[in-house]
């Protein structure tokens, strides 16, 4: 008899399961496609174990996402909740028929939430026209012709279900024209792309850190899901509950949950943000400016999208490196031979703080000493303080994690603003920032940083 | 790329609720904005739309993140509730620096405080929805508009529909008076 379950071995999850038809998605061609597009862009340059690919992520995903639908609507763990507050849950999964179909839809969304992204992930992602991000092109692939088949075996009358819970809230509010989440389905999609607990993040961070070797990603990952639950909405003052229910943590996971929330900080500072990942991905979008002079194919059903991954993008690069009259040859050299721009200035968060455009000012001022051509910046900042999510403690009570745990009330901010240099110009600019930066870096209230 | 007055006139919006009396967790905050960025007559560059509790902006959402990030802003949180937002001095001086007090908005973000600062938040979901109605069609008669207001928000009864929208008519010559242009 055909076995009706099929194993992956995975190097975070050990063994991550499917079924028959569950499978085939897996085997689609946008699925498939995953295989062939490097998770952290060209970070292997500088941590060269991190060549894995959105392919095994997404089966990763799809098995975290499972874990936390199980543990979250498991009868036992919903008994706490307040009727007004369960009346949600009740009414989508009340019945096995019911609670299979958003399995399924969650677990679906889960696998499929990468479907649309570029080569190289979010380093070609500026090369969209306005509007589109590859969040927009997993909606059309998955609720586009390549995958309807695929659906109607899972028995998925409206695939767009699945795109819901694979882009969340607001990307789906970003489509042409918006499309807005129904309260059940913003929460199905908090299980996969959701801020505090998504199962995209839990898995990136502990692959990441995995196939870099940065081991500050990692945390308990088993005790954090056992422990996740729905609950009522901490009230915004007196008389401002909510019916809808969100994801939280009991009491005895919050460590698990702090030691995420810093896994996450920990990789944004040494790995997502680090200047030399920044300064290829910088490059490398030059690269693909050069190489997609006329945008990225969009027309045709998306065929040539699909056709497009890492490889193609890699070999066009290594020829462009060696042929000086290639449109793209100077960035594609920089990052074949290894001759990228370098950092000369890193704005500090105090700096931040004192002036918020204190970059933009110090990149001017950089482009004016130098010529455009030789200065790029990378300005990010991520605010990894603020996500918020309830804990329910030993008392029934749910109240806000930060008024529970210093540790996630003082979560240090992800800021990080970079200047780099044509290398040819390193030194002198180093020189120049050292003995000008107090005049450079302008605080508002005071008129110059001490 | 957000600019300091963009800032300094979120700062001052939640000063003033504050002030007046508001929790001023992010649901006023975002149903203020959305008041001001709909009748300020100045656009500020949110996208709203109708989401769980009424018209949301993610661009606002993350906007508020930033301003936390900056330290212009900080969170207070008093169990069991929600956080609250409060101006930091830091963004005490920003809203001076950029001059907030003699801006043509400055009138705009008083009326909204005073008229939405003492809201409880599904009075703020139903006041807000009525205002994304009266968008739609300024014309259309107000129990046309209460009917939209319980299509688009079907647990909001026709009861609370009606009263909302009265309640937003009642208030909204006096964001009209204030109406600037900007």
């Amino acid at each position: 008899m055909a076995k009706t379950t099929h194993e992956f071995r995975d190097a975070i999850h050990s063994f991550i399961t499917c079924s028959t038809d569950e499978r085939k998605v897996i085997n689609s061609r946008p699925m498939q496609r995953l295989r062939h597009i490097h998770h952290l862009a060209m970070t292997y340059l500088l941590y060269p174990g991190a060549t894995h690919r959105r392919f095994e992520h997404s089966l990763g995903v799809m098995h975290l996402a499972t874990r936390m639908f199980d543990t979250l609507t498991d009868p036992e763990n919903l008994r706490h909740l307040d009727s007004n507050v369960r009346s949600l849950i009740d009414e989508h999964i009340g019945s096995d028929r019911q609670k299979n179909h958003w399995k399924t839809v969650v677990r679906m969304g889960a696998l499929c939430h990468d479907v649309g992204h570029l080569p190289f992930s979010h380093g070609a992602e500026e090369l969209l026209p306005e509007g589109i991000s590859h969040e927009t092109l997993t909606w059309k692939i998955i609720t586009g012709p390549h995958m309807a088949e695929l659906w109607r075996s899972l028995s998925i009358s409206e695939p767009e279900e699945i795109a819901k819970v694979a882009v969340g809230a607001k990307e789906a509010s970003r489509m042409n024209p918006p499309k807005i989440l129904s309260p059940w389905e913003d929460l199905m999609a908090e299980i996969v792309v959701g801020n505090a607990f998504g199962a995209d993040r839990m898995d990136y961070l502990l692959r990441d850190s995995l196939h870099t070797g940065v081991a500050y990603g990692k945390f308990d990952v088993d005790r954090l899901i056992k422990t996740l639950r729905f609950l009522p909405q901490p009230p915004e003052g007196e008389g401002g509950e909510s019916d809808n229910p969100v994801i939280g943590v009991e009491l005895g996971g919050l460590h698990a949950a702090e030691s995420m929330l810093w896994a996450r900080y920990f990789m944004f500072s040494q790995v997502y943000f680090h200047p030399v990942r920044k300064i290829y991905d910088l490059h490398l979008q030059e690269f693909m400016k050069a190489e997609f002079s006329r945008g990225i194919p969009l027309d045709d059903g998306l065929e040539q999208f699909l056709k497009l991954t890492d490889n193609e993008v890699l070999a066009s690069l290594r020829k462009a490196a060696y042929d000086p009259l290639s449109p793209g040859h100077d960035p594609a050299r920089r990052i074949e031979k290894r001759e990228h721009f370098k950092k000369f200035f890193e704005l500090t968060f105090s700096e931040r703080q004192s002036n918020p455009l204190a970059l933009q000012e110090v990149a001017e001022a950089a482009r004016t000493k130098w010529g455009k051509e030789n200065i790029r910046v990378f300005d990010k900042d991520k605010s990894a303080g603020t996500v918020q999510f309830p804990v329910r403690r030993d008392d029934g009570k749910s109240i806000p994690a930060q008024a529970q745990s210093p540790a996630i009330k003082n979560l240090p901010v992800v800021t990080t603003g970079y200047i780099f240099i044509n290398p040819q110009s390193h030194m002198e600019a180093r020189k120049w920032i050292a003995e000008n930066r107090g005049s450079l870096v302008k605080d508002l209230n005071q008129g110059e940083a001490s | 790329m957000i600019s300091l007055k963009q800032y300094a006139i979120t700062l001052a919006l939640t000063k003033k609720l504050r002030e007046n009396d508001s929790w001023c967790g992010e649901t006023h905050l975002q149903k203020s904005m959305f008041f001001l960025e709909s009748l300020g007559n100045s656009s500020l560059g949110y996208n709203f739309i109708l989401y769980k509790h009424g018209p949301y902006s993610f661009d606002f959402h993350d906007h508020l993140d930033e301003l936390k990030t900056l330290g212009f802003i900080d969170l207070e949180y008093i169990p069991p509730y929600g956080p609250r937002y409060k101006v930091t001095g830091r963004g005490e001086g920003l809203i001076q620096e950029q001059q907030i007090d003699s801006d043509p908005l400055n009138d705009m973000i008083k009326a909204t405080a005073t008229c939405l600062a003492p809201k409880k938040v599904k009075e703020l979901e139903q006041l807000g929805t009525a205002l994304l109605v009266w968008k739609e069609d300024q014309t259309a008669p107000s129990e046309a508009r209460a009917q939209r207001l319980t299509i688009l928000k079907p647990h909001i009864t026709p009861e609370d529909a009606t009263k909302a929208t009265q309640e937003f008519e009642t208030i909204l010559p006096c964001f009209q008076q204030h109406s600037c242009h900007a």
